[in-house]
């Protein structure tokens, strides 16, 4: 290879490298958000712990796939929805799991921002922990989609004040899926229901 | 035009596009629907790693196709080089930058 080949191989692979390092590589949450934490059996008490931590809001559980356009879009219809309900006591646990063959990393700050309320938590579970949980507590019942080898993905759960996470996953008042359809399905629940609402909601 | 051959237009461009069915897997819910191609995506979601791997294959394919050196002194052909570099775009963009890619075409949806 000539001298000027190797500096246009060197020149591509560096831009590769940059462009990897600034849309790939990280993994901030956006501003008021706690970082994004790895799901695994000893995490798991965390999560269930920041579930019951916030008795008195409704919960909304999300599994979501970082690379599936469709998940992607569900997330910024439910982050409108938190958005056009500020004052509104919600806890939305988001859980990005891997299950397109494409889905070989943490979930980057681009997809991340996309749930940028600071009611939302986000969580990387690669292991399908909560998806397993969820789907016991179902007890059967099938959003009508997403499944994939067995495990749940593109749903949202959503858990009325008073629920507590103990030894298993409450069974979810409102099951849907996938979320591009169930988060305005349950904005429409939200906003024909006020009594959630907190004083400083006119 | 005139010296292109069309097994080497075809080659990068079922690259590209079988690439980007990597990630189709769910777009019945959105595009597809509106093309009432629901069934889609069970084809798709059963297909996925295949279509990575066929994408890549078919990449391959093309460079060899455009490097091979024919019977005669002909020059490689601006059209196919220049297919089969969006072709390798498309390709490293979703092996490498699949949330990004995923995330443009989440943007296009209805």
């Amino acid at each position: 290879m000539t001298r000027r080949k190797w500096l246009i191989f060197g020149v591509v692979a560096g831009v590769f490298l940059a462009l990897f390092w600034t849309v790939a590589a990280r993994h901030q949450t956006p501003a008021g958000q706690p970082p994004l934490a790895d799901l695994t059996h000893q995490s798991l008490s965390q999560l269930r712990q920041e579930f019951n931590a916030a008795p008195d809001s409704e919960r909304v559980l999300l599994l979501l796939s970082p690379t599936c356009p469709v998940c992607i879009k569900g997330s910024s219809v439910l982050n409108a929805v938190l958005k056009s309900h500020p004052g509104t006591k919600i806890r939305v646990f988001a859980i990005w799991e891997p299950i397109l063959p494409t889905d070989w990393g943490r979930p980057a700050s681009t997809i991340l921002g996309n749930l940028s309320d600071e009611r939302v938590l986000q969580w990387w579970d690669k292991r399908h922990l909560v998806a397993h949980l969820l789907r016991e507590s179902a007890g059967g019942r099938d959003p009508g989609c997403c499944m994939s080898n067995g495990t749940l993905w593109d749903v949202i759960a959503v858990y009325p004040p008073g629920a507590r996470w103990t030894e298993t996953l409450p069974a979810p008042q409102f099951f849907a899926g996938p979320v591009v359809r169930g988060a305005p399905q349950w904005d429409a629940k939200v906003t024909g229901n006020d009594s959630r609402a907190d004083s400083s909601r006119p | 035009m005139k010296n292109v051959r069309s097994s080497a237009l075809l080659t990068p461009a079922a690259a590209a596009l079988s690439a980007l069915a990597t990630l189709a897997c769910c777009l019945p819910f959105g595009i597809g629907a509106a093309f009432g191609a629901l069934g889609l995506s069970v084809v798709f979601a059963r297909f996925q790693i295949w279509f990575l791997i066929l994408s890549i294959v078919l990449l391959l394919l093309g460079l060899i196709q455009v490097l091979r050196k024919g019977p005669s002194c002909r020059r490689r052909s601006r059209t196919e080089i220049t297919l089969l570099s969006i072709a390798a775009v498309a390709v490293i963009a979703v092996v490498f930058f699949p949330q990004w890619v995923a995330g443009l075409l989440a943007g296009h949806l209805p």
